[in-house]
């Protein structure tokens, strides 16, 4: 009884997090609201194997961010190949984030469509720093890595970006 | 122009808010987990299905045995006899 009014609270403190965190990474709200619950899932099924040499938060941010990888993994094996002819899943399509200001909303789904092209680790980065506001100490220790290493995952990312920005103007050009 | 375009969609997730989760995620939470196992509901589908196959190739197996003509007793003999010149006795 104690541990499921802990949990409750749990879920309470950390639902937006979650919720906010994995709708980056799929953005999509249907997707982003059944993984929100299945991070909880486990969260509940593994508490007592948590070991507390991490942080509750950060541990339960590992967990919405591998969930929200394999989610990711999971789409592109299924619009992928042969049998992606056969699946009815909507391809690319223009994902406007509920938080973003009025002024910035046409902005932040072209930003949106140049990080799905990022690689995992540097859209993680990017994607935790952006939307959650960590700062390098926080992400990598929600990526197991270190703060160089971050610095490094960061400054590759907006590199990328960029190069995929121009890339569109060019392309919206001719 | 451009640069400076490039650097203004770069920042438009800068101020964002939070996106608030579903406010009835505790109890979906809770009747998922009173939800039977997922693995053991997979693992009865896959049964069930492998089971439904062996059944359907018995009735086949089944069903194309009992439609082919069968030998007349006695075929056999006849055949074997031919082979190894044999005379078989006649019982008329």
């Amino acid at each position: 009884m104690g541990s499921e009014s802990a949990f409750r609270e749990l879920v309470a403190a950390y639902q937006d997090k979650v919720y906010n965190t994995v709708l980056g990474f799929v953005q999509q709200e249907d997707d982003a609201r059944d993984l929100t619950q299945e991070v909880f899932i486990r969260v509940w099924q593994s508490i007592k194997t948590f070991r507390q040499d991490a942080a509750l938060g950060t541990w339960i941010y590992r967990i919405a961010v591998s969930k929200s990888l394999d989610q990711l993994r999971k789409n592109k094996r299924k619009t992928g190949g042969l049998m992606g002819m056969f699946r009815t899943r909507p391809l690319p399509f223009d994902f406007h984030h509920p938080g973003v200001v009025a002024e910035k909303k046409e902005n932040s789904v072209i930003l949106f469509k140049a990080i799905n092209r990022l690689p995992e680790n540097q859209k993680t980065a990017f994607l935790l720093q952006k939307l959650e506001g960590m700062g390098q100490q926080q992400i990598a220790e929600v990526m197991d890595a270190t703060e160089s290493s971050v610095e490094s995952l960061l400054h590759r990312a907006k590199q990328n970006l960029r190069k995929s920005l121009n890339e569109f103007f060019k392309n919206e050009k001719e | 122009m451009k640069r400076n375009k490039t650097e203004e969609i770069l920042s438009s997730l800068d101020g964002i808010q939070r996106a608030g989760a579903d406010p009835y995620l505790y109890s979906k939470i809770l009747n998922r987990l009173a939800e039977p196992d997922s693995n053991g509901k997979r693992l009865a589908w896959s049964l069930a299905v492998a089971l439904a196959v062996v059944l359907v190739l018995n009735l086949f197996t089944v069903f194309s045995l009992g439609s082919t003509s069968r030998n007349q007793p006695g075929d056999n003999a006849t055949v074997i006899a031919n082979e190894y010149g044999i005379n078989l006795p006649s019982y008329y």
